[in-house]
């Protein structure tokens, strides 16, 4: 039986604080309890804060015995990747090049958290500098899916899906690039938000590419999803890519109802090359939708032919740039795996990535259309099954295909063109959970709440 | 691109072994591939009706 808990859910952990059934010093102190326990095995955490945390929890529970808590989230323990910025804390991009790195200044993300009461208990394992979906880092450890510890957890935000897997924490905050947050939440067995481009602010977040970095979250619960994202979105003026918008209220307006809801489901793309069971999963999600009120669509969307060119040329050139200097200066402190990477990045011309550039409006474009006939997409997160560490091969449909590329494929276009994704639970497949990915409009996140919600009601990710 | 070592000194990249040259090779064959698939004359890069920008302007 795979040890993964499930100590409390955001909502329950705030009625209990609330009614004084638990303070917030006990809430942490098992937190920690838990981080201890745990992550010498798992490696799901780089830093702890143990005395920050508790001293937060105090001011936490005296806020609430005086009537002043400051919300949903004032007491509860959170994590945040180590690719956020903390003021005074090391940040270290789980990188060697960072590992002494303490930055001035505080992520707005982890800002907003901390100011609507959270508790910060760490920082989370994450693949270098993001780069990649396994989380086997070679300078914090290698990162190990609960539910089998002999299998990746996904990456690169996969310290923060172990986290909230296990119960370490209620909550916790990663990016997502080409698929970083989705990826490891199908394969954690927790939901993974990727919003809109813009909605939530960069800043302080380490750049992996600019056009296709998104800031995002991992949680037990669609509920608790909601309550997170209205914490951290919203304009910030620090973030030049900030969307000009109001922090979401997607809690208060969340609904199981699908009367009216139209999924469209594209099977060129998001339905070839996947894994028989993972295809039966997303099957059994469709049907329990369309027997509950939505009515599902056939789609298609010809462009996305041309996704994965796009994205590798965009994502591999921007990430470059990123590291150039240091790629000249000290390539031998990347680890083989990234540094390889990012000489695949130095590679694509000028004419390459604009033409990627176009490509992406043309998707863009034809999502757009798609978008005025229905709702949500709704797709599997991950094709093949959940690899073992060290696995660079699978096979998929009697085809033997990459375990990186695979993996990447169905989360990347919603990078690409910057639209909501989310994946959620939805039931087992050879013994490991797998997902569903639900894709909105842009700033369509309640629509993709709203249909998750529901869908998470269905409870499939209890069917074997 | 038969001189990819080559191309990433001039670049100002340090030497690469011929472990990852060969892994270089593997991966710019695998997207020039893909880059072949791609129908570049459908995207109007000349069609002066897209007025196609890869960068917006501060006033727009």
């Amino acid at each position: 039986m795979p040890d993964v808990r499930r100590p409390g859910k955001i909502m329950d952990l705030a009625t209990a604080l609330r009614n004084g059934s638990v303070s917030s010093t006990e809430l942490v102190g098992r937190s920690l309890d838990l981080v201890h326990e745990r992550n010498p095995s798992l490696n799901a955490f780089i830093s702890v804060y143990e005395d920050r945390a508790l001293q937060a929890a105090q001011q936490a529970d005296a806020r609430i015995a005086g009537g002043r808590a400051k919300g949903l989230l004032d007491g509860v323990p959170l994590a945040v990747k180590d690719n956020l910025y903390m003021q005074g804390l090391r940040t270290t991009m789980g990188s060697r090049i960072h590992g002494d790195f303490v930055p001035q200044y505080t992520a707005t993300c982890v800002e907003r958290l901390e100011a609507s009461g959270a508790i910060i208990v760490g920082k989370t394992n994450l693949h270098e500098y993001a780069l990649g979906l396994t989380t086997d880092n070679p300078y914090y450890g290698t990162c190990k899916n609960p539910w089998n510890p002999e299998k990746i957890p996904g990456g690169s935000s996969g310290g923060s899906a172990v986290a909230v897997s296990t119960g370490m924490v209620a909550g916790a905050l990663g990016s997502d690039t080409s698929g970083s947050i989705r990826i490891p939440a199908a394969m954690c067995g927790v939901v993974g938000l990727k919003p809109t481009y813009g909605l939530v602010s960069r800043y302080g977040c380490f750049p992996e590419a600019w056009t296709l970095d998104h800031v995002g979250l991992l949680t037990e619960s669609v509920e608790d999803t909601a309550i997170l994202l209205d914490a951290i979105s919203g304009w910030d003026p620090k973030d030049r890519s900030s969307l000009r918008h109001a922090p979401t209220c997607t809690h208060r307006h969340l609904t199981e109802d699908l009367s009216g809801t139209v999924i469209g489901v594209e099977r060129d793309f998001f339905f070839s090359d996947v894994d028989e069971s993972i295809a039966e999963r997303t099957q059994d999600a469709l049907h329990w939708l369309q027997d509950n009120g939505a009515t599902i669509k056939d789609v298609r969307i010809p462009s996305l032919r041309d996704a994965v060119y796009a994205l590798t040329i965009i994502d591999t050139s921007e990430t470059t740039t990123v590291h150039q200097d240091s790629l000249r200066q000290r390539p031998e402190d990347y680890g083989p795996e990234v540094r390889f990477l990012l000489e695949c990045g130095a590679l694509p011309s000028a004419v390459d990535y604009l033409t990627a550039q176009q490509l992406r409006e043309t998707i863009r474009a034809d999502f757009q259309d798609m978008f005025r006939g229905i709702d949500v997409l709704l797709t599997p997160t991950v094709p093949i099954l959940t690899p073992d560490i060290g696995q660079e091969r699978t096979r998929v449909g009697g085809k033997d295909v990459d375990v990186i590329e695979s993996a990447m494929r169905l989360v990347g276009p919603a990078n690409l063109i910057g639209l909501p994704s989310l994946s959620i639970p939805c039931g087992m497949a050879h013994g490991m959970p797998t997902g569903v990915q639900i894709i909105g409009a842009p700033l369509a996140e309640q629509t993709v709440l709203n249909v998750a919600l529901a869908l998470e009601s269905a409870q499939l990710d209890l069917k074997y | 691109m038969p001189e990819i070592d080559d191309y990433l000194k001039a670049a100002g990249y340090q030497q690469i072994s011929e472990d990852e040259r060969s892994q270089l090779m593997a991966y710019w064959s695998m997207v020039s591939a893909l880059r072949e698939a791609v129908d570049t004359s459908s995207l109007g890069a000349a069609d002066p009706a897209i007025s196609y920008t890869p960068w917006s302007p501060e006033h727009a």
